[in-house]
């Protein structure tokens, strides 16, 4: 850097100071970290070899689509890039994806990755995998949903290597079985993030292992394992009793009460419940449930629980006062008098969104009874209900919120939640 | 271009000396909000006078006149009176006296003014020569252009 009485001098003279003169590197980083598009990053960039350099070691995360050549030029310029998104979709996919000497190059040249993103990469392999472990130490978030090719032996080298995984997205890598969740357990006491739908090989056994190790699960989601039954999933509850937010249980058609015990006793923080299509599960059951968990519960889906009817329907919606978001589609045994013998304490209902699709049993009455006790009802699925429909709410002279969508026969986009 | 000597006794003043000689006279509150003099009062306790050797005389004075009346309306009115020479010169004044929020306000300031501006643009600002080469040039907007297209912004 020029010393700065030369500078003065010359500032007299001269019509500009030259910035790159003036400044050091840590001056310029302060402009460039207030620079807000993406584009003025860009533009940045191209102003000068130096500026190229101080743009480039500033990114922190990256998302493209890119060839190994290209990532062999980006780990060149992007020394400490944090996060990487090469996930692969319909509007984002190119020729030929990415492959296990991408992720060669990826695991050399970003060594302070924390957060990588595969989803749908389905090119990929064990032996990516085993890069990946052996190079990005500092992982902490890792999806590789649908990345069908990967077995146990790739990803348990991830957890081995990747020891503060905190994030683990496994969706559709249906050669998963309960080996990687033991990998898991030794390795990765910090994960908190668990997605395992679609993995049919998982069993209790897995959910076992994975409850000794790893006790700070926020979020896990075993939908569609259908294996697994009330023993697994009650080590976790016992296991990630104070951590425990999200449970998601889709289709797990051996689960039942005992599950439901477990977490009415063990996870007051429970936030975000599936248990669609687990349907032994009774009303006995949900009610401990519904007191257990009625500060924190928001989202609960419950269709195709054959067994539930009027008394713990009416107890969810009375005691779960923050309840968000309710589906007890096909749940065929309840009636209106569900909504009649919700309590009329204040505060009234936080209801959303509301699905009872092929409900028979309910009626407009009924709904007119719960549109009383909540005004935030933004979405209503009635499909299959025959007795209600449109004509029958006019008669009865319902007046539905102006925010509020109901859906009678499928024409309408449903929202996103609950999957 | 010195100030008047406080009434009160109990508050201190302290002389700072610009690089071309020139002398301000403030108030020891003031003078801490430049961690760099407070440095050197923690060093030296009856300190009188303290070299500044790195700031004009010039940009002292709007310095300490920052110091003395920033608050969010005369921020946000600060950075429009000076070229970009001054809010460079500025900054490192800034910078060297250690003046948190001067440097916020002033980096910002800069920032602003190469939003949504094209490189040359920014070259001309800031009197940069362009040391990419024209194929080096090519390449990188190419690569810009390929690599993000599409993309969720950061």
């Amino acid at each position: 850097m020029s010393s700065n009485s030369t500078q003065e001098e010359e500032e007299e003279e001269d019509a500009g100071v030259c910035i790159n003169e003036a400044l050091t590197d840590d001056e310029l980083r302060s402009i460039l970290a207030r620079v807000e598009t993406e584009k003025d990053k860009e533009t940045f960039g191209l102003v000068c070899k130096r500026w190229l350099r101080l743009q480039s070691t500033e990114r922190k995360k990256l998302a493209a689509r890119a060839g190994p050549h290209m990532l062999r030029k980006m780990a060149d310029r992007f020394t400490r890039l944090v996060e990487l998104d090469l996930a692969q979709s319909i509007s984002r996919s190119f020729y030929p994806g990415v492959t296990d000497s991408d992720l060669s190059v990826i695991a050399n040249g970003f060594t302070c990755l924390r957060i990588l993103n595969l989803h749908n990469c389905k090119g990929i392999t064990d032996v990516g995998m085993k890069v990946i472990g052996e190079g990005l130490s500092l992982l902490q978030s890792l999806d590789v949903s649908y990345c069908r090719k990967l077995t146990d032996k790739g990803l348990s080298a991830v957890a081995k290597g990747c020891c503060d995984l905190r994030i683990l997205h496994l969706t559709g890598c249906r050669f998963v079985t309960d080996s990687i969740l033991e990998a898991l357990s030794k390795n990765c006491r910090n994960l908190e993030e668990l997605v395992l739908q679609g993995c049919t090989s998982i069993t209790d056994n897995g959910l076992i292992s994975l409850a000794s190790g790893c006790q700070r699960i926020k979020i896990l989601d075993i939908n569609k394992c259908s294996n697994v039954s009330d023993v697994g999933v009650s080590s976790i509850c016992k296991a990630c009793s104070s951590s425990l937010k999200t449970l998601k249980l889709l289709d797990c058609y051996k689960v039942g009460d005992e599950a439901i015990l477990s977490l009415a006793k063990f996870c007051d923080n429970l936030e975000t419940l599936i248990i669609g299509g687990c349907r032994d599960v009774s009303d006995s059951a949900m009610k401990l449930l519904a007191t257990a968990c009625r500060n924190n519960l928001k989202n609960l889906r419950m269709d195709w629980c054959l067994n539930i009817s009027d008394s713990s329907l009416s107890c969810i919606l009375s005691q779960c006062r923050n309840l968000e978001v309710l589906d007890i589609g096909c749940c065929g045994e309840v009636t209106d008098t569900a909504f009649l013998l919700i309590s009329n304490e204040e505060p009234g209902l936080s209801l959303k969104i509301l699905k009872v699709s092929n409900c028979p049993k309910i009626t407009v009455v009924g709904i007119g009874i719960l549109l009383g006790k909540c005004s935030y009802l933004e979405y209503l699925d009635v499909r299959s209900c025959p007795h209600i429909t449109k004509a029958g709410f006019d008669e009865a002279g319902f007046h539905f919120p102006d925010c509020c969508k109901i859906n009678f026969n499928g024409s309408i986009n449903e929202p996103a939640v609950l999957l | 271009m010195a100030e008047e000597k406080s009434q009160a006794s109990s508050s201190k003043m302290l002389t700072l000396k610009a690089s071309d000689g020139v002398l301000f006279e403030v108030e020891l509150n003031i003078a801490k909000e430049m961690k760099t003099v407070q440095a050197y009062i923690d060093d030296c306790e009856d300190i009188e006078t303290i070299p500044i050797p790195n700031v004009l005389g010039k940009h002292l004075a709007i310095v300490i006149e920052y110091i003395k009346k920033t608050n969010e309306e005369y921020d946000a009115e600060f950075e429009k009176q000076w070229n970009m020479d001054d809010l460079q010169l500025l900054l490192l004044a800034a910078n060297y006296l250690n003046i948190s929020g001067l440097q916020e306000c002033l980096c910002k300031a800069i920032a602003k003014r190469i939003e949504n501006k094209s490189p040359e643009y920014v070259r001309k600002v800031f009197n940069i020569e362009n040391d990419h080469s024209p194929e080096e040039e090519a390449k990188l907007r190419k690569e810009y252009k390929w690599a993000f297209e599409g993309v969720d912004k950061d």
